[in-house]
Protein backbone atom coordinates (compact mmCIF):
# COMPACT_ATOMS: atom_id res chain seq x y z
CA UNK A 1 0.00 0.00 0.00
CA UNK A 2 1.26 3.50 -0.79
CA UNK A 3 2.66 5.85 1.83
CA UNK A 4 0.10 8.46 0.78
CA UNK A 5 -2.73 6.15 1.85
CA UNK A 6 -1.18 5.82 5.31
CA UNK A 7 -0.90 9.58 5.76
CA UNK A 8 -4.48 10.15 4.55
CA UNK A 9 -5.80 7.51 6.98
CA UNK A 10 -3.71 9.07 9.78
CA UNK A 11 -5.23 12.49 9.02
CA UNK A 12 -8.74 11.04 8.93
CA UNK A 13 -8.20 9.33 12.30
CA UNK A 14 -7.03 12.60 13.88
CA UNK A 15 -9.98 14.49 12.39
CA UNK A 16 -12.43 11.88 13.70
CA UNK A 17 -10.82 12.10 17.16
CA UNK A 18 -11.40 15.87 17.18
CA UNK A 19 -14.94 15.30 15.90
CA UNK A 20 -15.85 12.79 18.61
CA UNK A 21 -14.56 15.07 21.40
CA UNK A 22 -16.36 18.09 19.90
CA UNK A 23 -19.60 16.13 19.45
CA UNK A 24 -19.60 15.27 23.17
CA UNK A 25 -19.86 19.01 23.99
CA UNK A 26 -22.76 19.65 21.58
CA UNK A 27 -26.09 19.90 23.31
CA UNK A 28 -28.66 17.55 21.81
CA UNK A 29 -32.24 17.05 22.93
CA UNK A 30 -33.90 13.67 23.04
CA UNK A 31 -35.35 12.38 19.78
CA UNK A 32 -38.67 10.62 20.32
CA UNK A 33 -38.23 7.95 23.00
CA UNK A 34 -34.41 8.27 22.84
CA UNK A 35 -32.84 10.34 25.65
CA UNK A 36 -29.99 12.75 24.86
CA UNK A 37 -27.26 10.52 26.33
CA UNK A 38 -28.35 7.61 24.12
CA UNK A 39 -27.85 9.87 21.09
CA UNK A 40 -24.42 10.97 22.37
CA UNK A 41 -23.48 7.30 22.87
CA UNK A 42 -24.68 6.37 19.37
CA UNK A 43 -22.63 9.21 17.80
CA UNK A 44 -19.50 8.35 19.82
CA UNK A 45 -19.71 4.62 19.04
CA UNK A 46 -20.38 5.26 15.33
CA UNK A 47 -17.27 7.43 15.07
CA UNK A 48 -15.23 4.84 17.02
CA UNK A 49 -16.49 2.11 14.66
CA UNK A 50 -15.42 4.15 11.61
CA UNK A 51 -11.98 4.73 13.16
CA UNK A 52 -11.56 1.04 14.02
CA UNK A 53 -12.59 0.10 10.46
CA UNK A 54 -10.00 2.49 8.99
CA UNK A 55 -7.26 1.05 11.23
CA UNK A 56 -8.32 -2.51 10.36
CA UNK A 57 -8.63 -2.03 6.59
CA UNK A 58 -5.54 0.08 5.97
CA UNK A 59 -3.10 -0.23 8.91
CA UNK A 60 -3.83 -3.91 9.55
CA UNK A 61 -4.03 -4.55 5.79
CA UNK A 62 -7.36 -6.40 5.86
CA UNK A 63 -8.20 -4.64 2.60
CA UNK A 64 -5.45 -6.54 0.79
CA UNK A 65 -5.57 -9.70 2.90
CA UNK A 66 -6.67 -13.14 1.75
CA UNK A 67 -10.11 -14.58 2.39
CA UNK A 68 -9.06 -16.61 5.40
CA UNK A 69 -7.59 -13.60 7.22
CA UNK A 70 -10.75 -11.63 6.52
CA UNK A 71 -12.81 -14.49 7.89
CA UNK A 72 -10.75 -14.43 11.10
CA UNK A 73 -11.23 -10.67 11.47
CA UNK A 74 -14.98 -11.02 10.98
CA UNK A 75 -15.03 -13.98 13.40
CA UNK A 76 -13.57 -11.72 16.11
CA UNK A 77 -16.51 -9.35 15.72
CA UNK A 78 -18.95 -12.27 15.42
CA UNK A 79 -17.89 -13.81 18.74
CA UNK A 80 -18.00 -10.44 20.45
CA UNK A 81 -21.58 -9.99 19.22
CA UNK A 82 -22.50 -13.43 20.60
CA UNK A 83 -20.90 -12.59 23.96
CA UNK A 84 -22.77 -9.30 24.29
CA UNK A 85 -26.09 -10.36 22.72
CA UNK A 86 -26.51 -13.44 24.94
CA UNK A 87 -25.45 -11.52 28.07
CA UNK A 88 -27.98 -8.78 27.43
CA UNK A 89 -30.70 -11.24 26.40
CA UNK A 90 -30.20 -12.80 29.82
CA UNK A 91 -30.23 -9.48 31.69
CA UNK A 92 -33.32 -8.20 29.84
CA UNK A 93 -35.29 -11.33 30.80
CA UNK A 94 -34.51 -11.33 34.52
CA UNK B 1 18.31 -51.99 3.80
CA UNK B 2 17.18 -50.41 0.60
CA UNK B 3 14.19 -48.66 2.20
CA UNK B 4 16.30 -47.23 4.98
CA UNK B 5 18.83 -45.69 2.59
CA UNK B 6 16.01 -44.09 0.55
CA UNK B 7 14.64 -42.65 3.78
CA UNK B 8 18.03 -41.20 4.70
CA UNK B 9 18.39 -39.64 1.27
CA UNK B 10 14.91 -38.19 1.52
CA UNK B 11 15.61 -36.69 4.95
CA UNK B 12 18.90 -35.26 3.73
CA UNK B 13 17.06 -33.71 0.81
CA UNK B 14 14.53 -32.11 3.13
CA UNK B 15 17.38 -30.80 5.22
CA UNK B 16 18.90 -29.03 2.23
CA UNK B 17 15.55 -27.56 1.23
CA UNK B 18 15.28 -26.19 4.77
CA UNK B 19 18.38 -24.04 4.31
CA UNK B 20 16.45 -21.04 3.05
CA UNK B 21 17.40 -18.41 5.69
CA UNK B 22 14.61 -17.90 8.19
CA UNK B 23 12.47 -20.78 6.90
CA UNK B 24 11.30 -23.19 9.59
CA UNK B 25 11.54 -26.86 8.51
CA UNK B 26 7.80 -27.55 8.77
CA UNK B 27 6.88 -25.04 6.05
CA UNK B 28 7.24 -25.57 2.30
CA UNK B 29 8.35 -22.02 1.53
CA UNK B 30 8.51 -18.50 2.97
CA UNK B 31 5.13 -17.52 1.50
CA UNK B 32 3.39 -20.39 3.27
CA UNK B 33 5.24 -19.61 6.49
CA UNK B 34 4.15 -16.00 6.27
CA UNK B 35 0.49 -16.91 5.65
CA UNK B 36 0.48 -19.26 8.62
CA UNK B 37 2.12 -16.63 10.82
CA UNK B 38 -0.37 -13.93 9.88
CA UNK B 39 -3.30 -16.25 10.45
CA UNK B 40 -1.89 -17.35 13.81
CA UNK B 41 -1.59 -13.70 14.85
CA UNK B 42 -5.20 -13.05 13.90
CA UNK B 43 -6.30 -16.12 15.89
CA UNK B 44 -4.47 -14.64 18.89
CA UNK B 45 -6.15 -11.28 18.31
CA UNK B 46 -9.58 -12.98 18.36
CA UNK B 47 -8.80 -14.22 21.88
CA UNK B 48 -7.71 -10.68 22.76
CA UNK B 49 -11.01 -9.29 21.46
CA UNK B 50 -12.80 -11.74 23.75
CA UNK B 51 -10.55 -10.80 26.69
CA UNK B 52 -11.31 -7.09 26.38
CA UNK B 53 -14.87 -7.92 25.25
CA UNK B 54 -15.66 -9.32 28.69
CA UNK B 55 -14.71 -6.01 30.28
CA UNK B 56 -16.62 -3.99 27.68
CA UNK B 57 -19.69 -6.16 28.39
CA UNK B 58 -19.35 -5.58 32.14
CA UNK B 59 -19.00 -1.85 31.46
CA UNK B 60 -22.12 -1.84 29.26
CA UNK B 61 -24.19 -3.64 31.87
CA UNK B 62 -23.19 -1.45 34.83
CA UNK B 63 -23.51 1.72 32.79
CA UNK B 64 -27.04 0.66 31.85
CA UNK B 65 -27.69 -0.14 35.52
CA UNK B 66 -26.18 3.07 37.04
CA UNK B 67 -26.23 5.77 34.31
CA UNK B 68 -26.05 8.76 36.70
CA UNK B 69 -23.12 7.36 38.72
CA UNK B 70 -21.18 6.50 35.55
CA UNK B 71 -21.70 10.00 34.11
CA UNK B 72 -20.67 11.58 37.44
CA UNK B 73 -17.56 9.38 37.70
CA UNK B 74 -16.62 10.04 34.08
CA UNK B 75 -16.93 13.80 34.60
CA UNK B 76 -13.83 13.58 36.84
CA UNK B 77 -11.64 12.28 34.01
CA UNK B 78 -9.51 14.76 32.07
CA UNK B 79 -10.96 14.99 28.53
CA UNK B 80 -8.02 17.09 27.29
CA UNK B 81 -5.42 14.53 28.38
CA UNK B 82 -7.63 11.73 27.01
CA UNK B 83 -7.89 13.43 23.61
CA UNK B 84 -4.14 14.14 23.49
CA UNK B 85 -3.40 10.51 24.34
CA UNK B 86 -5.75 9.31 21.60
CA UNK B 87 -3.85 11.45 19.09
CA UNK B 88 -0.49 10.19 20.46
CA UNK B 89 -1.59 6.58 20.03
CA UNK B 90 -2.84 7.22 16.48
CA UNK B 91 0.56 8.79 15.76
CA UNK B 92 2.26 5.64 17.06
CA UNK B 93 0.06 3.56 14.76
CA UNK B 94 1.30 5.66 11.82
CA UNK B 95 4.97 5.17 12.77
CA UNK B 96 4.25 1.45 13.21
CA UNK B 97 2.69 1.09 9.77
CA UNK B 98 5.69 2.99 8.34
CA UNK B 99 7.99 0.45 10.05
CA UNK B 100 6.05 -2.40 8.42
CA UNK B 101 6.29 -0.58 5.09
CA UNK B 102 10.06 -0.28 5.54
CA UNK B 103 10.21 -4.02 6.34
CA UNK B 104 8.38 -4.84 3.11
CA UNK B 105 11.17 -3.02 1.28
CA UNK B 106 13.86 -4.66 3.44
CA UNK B 107 15.10 -1.31 4.77
CA UNK B 108 16.29 -2.35 8.21
CA UNK B 109 17.61 1.08 9.23
CA UNK B 110 14.19 2.64 8.59
CA UNK B 111 12.56 -0.15 10.60
CA UNK B 112 14.79 0.75 13.56
CA UNK B 113 13.99 4.46 13.17
CA UNK B 114 10.21 3.98 13.03
CA UNK B 115 10.27 1.40 15.83
CA UNK B 116 12.09 3.86 18.10
CA UNK B 117 9.53 6.55 17.24
CA UNK B 118 6.72 4.11 18.06
CA UNK B 119 8.29 3.24 21.42
CA UNK B 120 8.78 6.97 22.08
CA UNK B 121 5.12 7.78 21.42
CA UNK B 122 4.12 4.77 23.54
CA UNK B 123 6.20 6.24 26.39
CA UNK B 124 4.51 9.64 25.98
CA UNK B 125 1.13 7.90 26.27
CA UNK B 126 2.17 5.99 29.39
CA UNK B 127 3.66 9.08 31.08
CA UNK B 128 0.40 11.02 30.50
CA UNK B 129 -1.55 8.02 31.80
CA UNK B 130 0.68 7.89 34.89
CA UNK B 131 -0.09 11.57 35.61
CA UNK B 132 -3.80 10.81 35.31
CA UNK B 133 -3.52 7.85 37.68
CA UNK B 134 -1.62 10.11 40.09
CA UNK B 135 -4.45 12.66 40.05
CA UNK B 136 -7.00 9.92 40.71
CA UNK B 137 -4.91 8.65 43.62
CA UNK B 138 -4.68 12.16 45.11
CA UNK B 139 -8.44 12.68 44.68
CA UNK B 140 -9.23 9.37 46.45
CA UNK B 141 -10.78 7.89 43.32
CA UNK B 142 -8.78 4.66 43.33
CA UNK B 143 -11.19 1.87 44.38
CA UNK B 144 -10.48 0.37 47.76
CA UNK B 145 -10.18 1.52 51.36
CA UNK B 146 -9.26 5.11 50.52
CA UNK B 147 -12.00 5.69 47.99
CA UNK B 148 -14.00 8.83 48.84
CA UNK B 149 -16.94 10.19 46.90
CA UNK B 150 -19.03 13.17 47.97
CA UNK B 151 -20.73 13.98 44.68
CA UNK B 152 -23.82 12.63 42.91
CA UNK B 153 -24.51 9.07 41.95
CA UNK B 154 -23.65 7.29 45.21
CA UNK B 155 -20.20 6.05 46.26
CA UNK B 156 -20.73 2.36 45.43
CA UNK B 157 -21.69 2.65 41.76
CA UNK B 158 -19.09 5.41 41.17
CA UNK B 159 -16.45 3.12 42.67
CA UNK B 160 -17.66 0.48 40.20
CA UNK B 161 -17.04 2.94 37.36
CA UNK B 162 -13.50 3.55 38.63
CA UNK B 163 -12.88 -0.19 39.07
CA UNK B 164 -13.74 -0.66 35.38
CA UNK B 165 -11.72 2.44 34.45
CA UNK B 166 -8.58 1.11 36.14
CA UNK B 167 -9.10 -2.47 34.95
CA UNK B 168 -9.63 -1.48 31.32
CA UNK B 169 -7.03 1.28 31.01
CA UNK B 170 -4.61 -0.76 33.18
CA UNK B 171 -4.93 -3.82 30.97
CA UNK B 172 -4.59 -1.60 27.92
CA UNK B 173 -1.43 -0.03 29.36
CA UNK B 174 -0.02 -3.48 30.20
CA UNK B 175 -0.57 -4.49 26.57
CA UNK B 176 1.35 -1.40 25.50
CA UNK B 177 4.27 -2.19 27.83
CA UNK B 178 4.46 -5.75 26.45
CA UNK B 179 4.20 -4.40 22.90
CA UNK B 180 6.98 -1.86 23.49
CA UNK B 181 9.26 -4.55 24.93
CA UNK B 182 8.66 -6.74 21.85
CA UNK B 183 9.22 -3.78 19.51
CA UNK B 184 12.53 -3.20 21.33
CA UNK B 185 13.62 -6.79 20.67
CA UNK B 186 12.62 -6.52 16.99
CA UNK B 187 14.45 -3.18 16.72
CA UNK B 188 17.66 -4.94 17.81
CA UNK B 189 17.03 -7.64 15.20
CA UNK B 190 16.43 -4.99 12.53
CA UNK B 191 19.63 -3.27 13.65
CA UNK B 192 21.44 -6.53 12.77
CA UNK B 193 19.80 -6.48 9.33
CA UNK B 194 17.61 -9.52 9.96
CA UNK B 195 14.56 -8.56 7.89
CA UNK B 196 14.17 -8.98 4.13
CA UNK B 197 11.29 -8.25 1.72
CA UNK B 198 10.61 -12.02 1.69
CA UNK B 199 10.92 -12.59 5.41
CA UNK B 200 9.69 -9.96 7.89
CA UNK B 201 6.80 -11.82 9.50
CA UNK B 202 7.66 -10.68 13.01
CA UNK B 203 7.49 -7.00 12.02
CA UNK B 204 4.07 -7.45 10.40
CA UNK B 205 2.75 -9.35 13.41
CA UNK B 206 3.93 -6.79 15.98
CA UNK B 207 2.24 -4.23 13.71
CA UNK B 208 -1.06 -6.13 13.91
CA UNK B 209 -0.71 -6.31 17.70
CA UNK B 210 0.06 -2.61 18.08
CA UNK B 211 -2.86 -1.55 15.85
CA UNK B 212 -5.17 -3.83 17.81
CA UNK B 213 -4.11 -2.09 21.04
CA UNK B 214 -4.87 1.22 19.30
CA UNK B 215 -8.36 0.00 18.33
CA UNK B 216 -9.09 -0.93 21.97
CA UNK B 217 -8.20 2.62 23.01
CA UNK B 218 -10.36 4.06 20.21
CA UNK B 219 -13.36 2.51 22.01
CA UNK B 220 -12.15 3.12 25.58
CA UNK B 221 -11.69 6.85 25.03
CA UNK B 222 -15.32 7.84 24.24
CA UNK B 223 -16.81 5.27 26.63
CA UNK B 224 -14.74 6.35 29.64
CA UNK B 225 -13.87 10.01 29.05
CA UNK B 226 -16.69 11.55 27.02
CA UNK B 227 -19.58 10.06 28.98
CA UNK B 228 -19.60 12.80 31.64
CA UNK B 229 -19.00 15.79 29.35
CA UNK B 230 -22.61 16.68 28.53
CA UNK B 231 -24.16 16.23 31.98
Amino acid sequence: MSLRTYYVVFGALLALTALTTAAAYVHVGGIGPLPADAIHLAIALSIAAVKATLVGLYFMHIRHAGGLTRLFAIAAIGWLVILMALTFADIARR
Amino acid sequence: MHTSSTLTEHTADRGRAGHVPGLAHHFDDLAQQRQAGTLGMWAFLITEVMFFGGMFTAYAYYRYRYPAAFAAGSAHLDVTLGTINTAVLIGSSLTMVLAVHAAQLGRNRDIVRFFLMTIGLGLVFLVIKAFEYGHKWRDHLVPGRHFRWHGDGGGGPVQLFYSLYFAMTGMHALHMVIGMALIGVLAVMAGRGRFTPQNHNAVENIGLYWHFVDVIWIFLFPLLYLLGVHT
